[in-house]
C-alpha cells in the first residue's frame, strides 16, 4: 500500500519534473546562498554588520513564503510547513539521513505528529524517496514528507 | 385630565436637560472620564511611559523616543502623556467598528488591554471590534513563551563586534526552530561606508521592529556560521508574552531613529520586555548600550529561566576535528573539497568502522556548509554545493549507525557572566624618573588586560578610555592618554580558519617620557598581520604604522614598522601579556622608537582586576636618544 502511494506521488510529480531547469535557485538546497539572494556576499558586508533588515517590509510582520518561480508549488502541506522546508532544507536533508534532529522535531509539530522519534525513523527509511536527486525542490520534499508521515 | 397631561408635559420638559446630559455622555463618553482623577494618575504611570517609549532625553525633556507621528493619537502625543492617554481612550471607544484593523483597538491592543484592566468601567463601554489581520498573525505565531537571543561576537563589520540581541516568540518551549524572531534594526541596505558611520552615529537611519521566522533569521545571518548563538528563555507567563506580542504589534511599521550607541537593536528590545509586565524597569540608566549589558540587566531583573548555546558551525567543526583521528579529518576535508563521490566510495571500500564513517561524513557535511557560508554562489557553484551535500547525505542515510554525539555546549561560559563593560582604576608606579599616581576610566568594552571569561579570546574593543597621571616628585599632572577607539581583532589561524588579524586605535596622548613636562599629540595607528593560537595563548605579528601630530615643521609624524604580541591566559585568574613595537619615522631615517610592555594580571573576582605592568621605551634621534623604564600596579573595578 505504501509503495503504491509512493509510486503515485512520484508519478504526479515526475511529469512536472521535465519542466525547464532554472538552475534551481532558491527552490532547493542552498536556499540562501545563491548570488541574488538577500544574503549575497556584497549585500552582506553591511547588512549583517548593522544587523540590518534587507527585505522590503510591506507589513511589519512578514509571514509570506518567498516565491522564486520554482517548478513546483506545495499541494498538500500548510504554508508554514512549506516555508519551513524551503528555509531549512539543507538541515532537513541531514536530519532525515541521520534519522533524528531539531528539524524533524519541528516538522512533527507542524504535521501534528505525536511521536517525533518514530517519524525520524520513517523518514530515514524513505530518504531516497524524499530526496531523489540533488536538485530536488522544497515543495516536493514538503509534500512527500507529509504523505510519508501519514502512511 | 388636563392637569395630568400638563403634569406629564412638565415632567417631560424637566427631563430634557437630563436627557441632554445623558446624550452628551453617550456621544462624548470621554468627557465623563476627563474629569476623573484616575486619568492623571494613569498618564504618569511608568507602564504607560513604557508603552509610549517615553524617556527623559539629554536636551529634549520628557518625550517619546518614537519619531513617527503614526504612533500617536493626539497631535502633541509625543510630548504630552496625558493628551495621548485621553486621545487613546476616545479612539478605542470609537463606535465606528467597521474600521476593523484600522480601529484603535486593533492598532493598539496592548494599550487597550492595559487601560481596560486599570479602568473596568471602560471595559464595559468598549465597542466590539474584530481585528482580522491581528488575529491571523496571532494564530500563526501563537506566542506563549519568549526567549532573548544573543548572537555573539563575529569577525566581520564593526557593529557586529558587540554582538546583537533579538527576541524570539514561541508556541511552546520545545520548538525553537518554529519560533519567530523579533528584531529592531536599521534599514541600511544602500548605505556606503561613510553614510553608514554618520547616519549610524547621528540617527540618520530609520529603525523598525520586524518579525521573521526564527529559522529564516538564523540562515539569513550567514555569518551565523561564525557566531555562537546564546538563547535565554525568559520567565514570563503566557499572558505576559501575549501582552508583549500585543505591544510588538503596536510597534510594527512604526519608525524611530536608530542610533548605534544608544537607541540601538538591544535598547529598543528592552521596551518590549518592559511591556510584558508592570514593574519591570530596564531602560533606565543607560548612556551607551552594549548588547550584552542588556542581557545582564534582564538577568538581574530575574527574568532569565534557562540558558542554551547553539554553537556556531566553526565551533562545531573545531570540536569534531579535535576529537577524531587526523586521518579521518583529512578524509573529511577531501570529501568536502575534492571529488566527493569518488572519495566516499573509497571510504566505503576501506577498513573504517561504520562509526568512523559516520563521523567523517558528519564532518564533511559541516565543512561543505561552512565553505559556502558567505553565499553569493553562481549557478555553477550552487549546483556543486547541492551535489556535494546530496552525495554526503545519501551516504549517511546508508549507514546503520549514527556518528558520535558531540556535546559542544559545555565548552563555553555564557557571555553575560563576563566582567561588566565600564572600568575604573587607580594605581601607582614609577616612570620618567618619578613616582606617579594614576587613574583610568574606560566607558566600554573589553581589553587585553581584562578577564577573558565570557568573551571571545582575541577580540578587544575599547571605546572612550581616559588615563591620568600625577608625577609626585615633579608635581606634574599629565593626561597620559585619551583613547577614542582601540580595537584589536586577532583571528588566529587554525585548521579551517583563515583570515587576517588587525588592530587600530586613535586618540590623544602625552608623548613625552619626561615626568616634568607633557607633549600632547593626536595619534592614529593601524596594524595588520596574522596570529596563531598555542593552547590558550595567542601570539600575533603585525605590520604597523602610525600617524601622529607633532611640534615639528610639518606638524605630522608618520612612522612604520612592526608589532609583536602575546596574550596568554595562564589560568582562569591569571594572565600574561607582552606587546612590543618598533617604528621608523619618515622625517629622518635615524628617528625611530621601540617600546615593549609586559603585564601580569590577576583576577580575584569577575569584576575586579589587579595588573602589574612594566614598560621600556627607547627613542633614537639624529643626534640624541632618550629612554625610559617604568613600572606600575593598578587596581580596576568593572561595573
Amino acid at each position: 500500500m505504501k509503495k503504491l502511494l509512493v509510486v503515485t506521488i512520484l508519478a504526479t510529480f515526475c511529469s512536472v519534473a521535465l519542466a525547464i531547469d532554472k538552475g534551481n535557485t532558491g527552490c532547493g538546497l542552498g536556499y540562501m546562498l545563491w548570488a541574488d539572494s538577500p544574503n549575497s556576499k556584497l549585500k552582506q558586508l553591511l547588512a549583517t554588520s548593522t544587523n540590518a533588515t534587507s527585505t522590503n517590509q510591506s507589513t511589519g510582520i512578514t509571514l509570506d513564503v518567498r516565491a522564486f518561480g520554482c517548478s513546483y508549488t506545495p499541494r498538500v502541506v500548510s504554508n508554514e510547513m512549506s516555508q519551513f522546508v524551503q528555509t531549512n532544507m539543507d538541515g532537513i536533508m541531514r536530519d532525515v539521513a541521520v534519522g533524528h534532529g531539531e528539524t524533524i522535531d519541528a516538522m512533527a509539530k507542524l504535521l501534528n505528529v505525536k511521536d517525533g522519534v518514530a517519524l525520524g525513523g520513517k523518514l530515514q527509511k524513505n530518504f531516497s524517496v524524499i530526496f531523489p536527486s540533488s536538485d530536488v525542490e522544497y515543495a516536493y520534499v514538503a509534500d512527500t514528507i507529509f504523505i510519508i508521515s501519514n502512511s | 385630565m388636563g392637569t395630568h397631561v400638563a403634569q406629564q408635559l412638565k415632567v417631560k420638559v424637566a427631563c430634557v436637560p437630563l436627557v441632554c446630559i445623558f446624550a452628551l455622555l453617550l456621544l462624548f463618553p470621554s468627557l465623563a472620564y476627563s474629569q476623573n482623577q484616575t486619568l492623571l494618575t494613569l498618564s504618569g504611570d511608568p507602564y504607560w511611559e513604557t508603552l509610549l517609549h517615553y524617556k527623559r532625553g539629554w536636551f529634549t525633556g520628557y518625550r517619546s523616543l518614537i519619531d513617527d507621528s503614526a504612533f500617536f493619537l493626539a497631535k502633541n502625543g509625543q510630548r504630552d502623556r496625558h493628551a495621548e492617554l485621553e486621545a487613546t481612550i476616545a479612539a478605542i471607544l470609537d463606535p465606528d467598528v467597521a474600521k476593523g484593523d484600522d480601529h484603535a483597538q486593533c492598532r493598539f491592543p496592548a494599550r487597550t488591554r492595559w487601560l481596560t484592566d486599570k479602568m473596568p468601567e471602560l471595559k464595559t463601554k468598549l465597542p466590539k471590534v474584530s481585528c482580522p489581520k491581528y488575529d491571523e498573525a496571532y494564530k500563526v505565531i501563537s506566542p506563549t513563551v519568549a526567549s532573548l537571543v544573543f548572537p555573539s561576537t563575529n569577525m566581520s563589520g564593526p557593529a557586529s563586534m558587540f554582538g546583537h540581541t533579538m527576541l524570539r516568540l514561541e508556541r511552546d518551549n520545545t520548538s525553537p526552530l518554529l519560533g519567530y524572531a523579533i528584531t529592531y534594526a536599521a534599514d541600511a541596505t544602500d548605505a556606503g561606508v561613510a553614510k553608514y558611520i554618520v547616519y549610524g552615529l547621528f540617527g540618520g537611519f530609520d529603525g523598525v521592529y520586524s518579525v521573521k521566522p526564527y529559522s529564516a533569521k538564523l540562515t539569513e545571518y550567514s555569518a551565523i556560521e561564525l557566531r555562537d548563538v546564546w538563547e535565554y528563555r525568559l520567565k514570563l507567563s503566557p499572558a505576559e508574552v501575549q501582552q508583549m506580542y500585543a505591544h510588538i504589534w503596536e510597534m510594527s511599521l512604526v519608525k524611530s531613529d536608530y542610533y548605534f550607541f544608544d537607541e540601538n537593536c538591544s535598547y529598543n528590545l528592552l521596551f518590549l520586555a518592559e511591556a510584558a509586565r508592570e514593574g519591570i524597569h530596564l531602560t533606565d540608566g543607560y548612556i551607551t548600550v552594549v548588547p550584552i549589558d542588556t542581557v545582564k540587566d534582564i538577568r538581574r531583573a530575574g527574568l532569565i529561566d534557562s540558558t542554551q548555546l547553539r554553537p556556531s558551525r566553526i565551533t562545531t567543526i573545531q570540536a569534531i576535528a579535535g576529537a577524531i583521528p587526523a586521518s579521518s579529518v583529512a578524509l573529511a576535508e577531501k570529501i568536502a573539497n575534492k571529488d566527493t563521490s569518488a572519495t566516499i566510495n573509497d571510504m566505503f571500500n576501506d577498513n573504517c568502522s561504520d562509526i568512523e564513517r559516520a563521523d567523517i561524513l558528519n564532518l564533511a557535511y559541516e565543512l561543505v556548509m561552512y565553505n559556502s557560508h558567505s553565499g553569493g554562489l553562481s549557478p555553477e557553484e550552487l549546483r556543486q554545493y547541492q551535489n556535494k551535500l546530496f552525495a554526503i547525505s545519501s551516504a549517511i542515510a546508508r549507514l546503520p549507525v549514527r556518528g558520535t554525539a558531540w556535546n559542544v555546549s559545555q565548552l563555553e561560559v555564557s557571555p553575560d557572566m563576563g566582567h561588566d563593560s565600564k572600568r575604573v582604576s587607580i594605581g601607582a608606579g614609577y616612570g620618567g624618573d618619578s613616582p606617579y599616581i594614576s587613574t583610568n576610566f574606560r566607558a566600554s568594552y573589553h581589553s587585553p588586560d581584562d578577564n577573558e571569561a565570557g568573551y571571545r579570546l582575541g577580540v578587544y574593543i575599547t571605546l572612550g578610555e581616559l588615563s591620568l597621571r600625577y608625577y609626585t616628585e615633579k608635581e606634574h599632572f599629565s593626561l597620559n592618554k585619551f583613547a577614542v577607539l582601540d580595537v584589536l581583532n586577532l583571528y588566529p589561524l587554525k585548521h579551517f580558519q583563515r583570515g587576517f588579524s588587525w588592530g587600530l586605535s586613535a586618540g590623544v596622548r602625552d608623548s613625552s617620557i619626561k615626568a616634568e613636562e607633557s607633549e600632547y599629540a593626536a595619534y592614529w595607528n593601524l596594524g595588520g598581520g596574522f596570529s596563531i593560537q598555542l593552547s590558550n595563548a595567542i601570539i600575533w605579528a603585525f605590520a604597523y604604522a602610525e600617524l601622529a601630530s607633532d611640534n615639528s615643521s610639518s606638524g605630522v609624524l608618520f612612522g612604520s614598522g612592526g608589532r609583536l604580541g602575546v596574550i596568554a591566559p595562564i589560568t582562569d585568574n591569571f594572565k600574561l601579556m607582552i606587546d612590543g613595537r618598533h617604528l621608523t619615522y619618515t622625517d629622518s631615517s635615524e628617528h625611530s622608537e621601540s617600546n615593549i610592555t609586559a603585564k601580569l594580571a590577576i583576577y580575584p573576582a569577575i569584576n575586579h582586576a589587579l595588573v602589574f605592568d612594566a614598560n621600556y621605551t627607547n627613542r633614537k634621534f639624529k643626534d640624541t636618544h632618550e629612554d625610559d623604564t617604568s613600572a606600575g600596579l593598578t587596581y580596576s573595578y568593572f561595573f
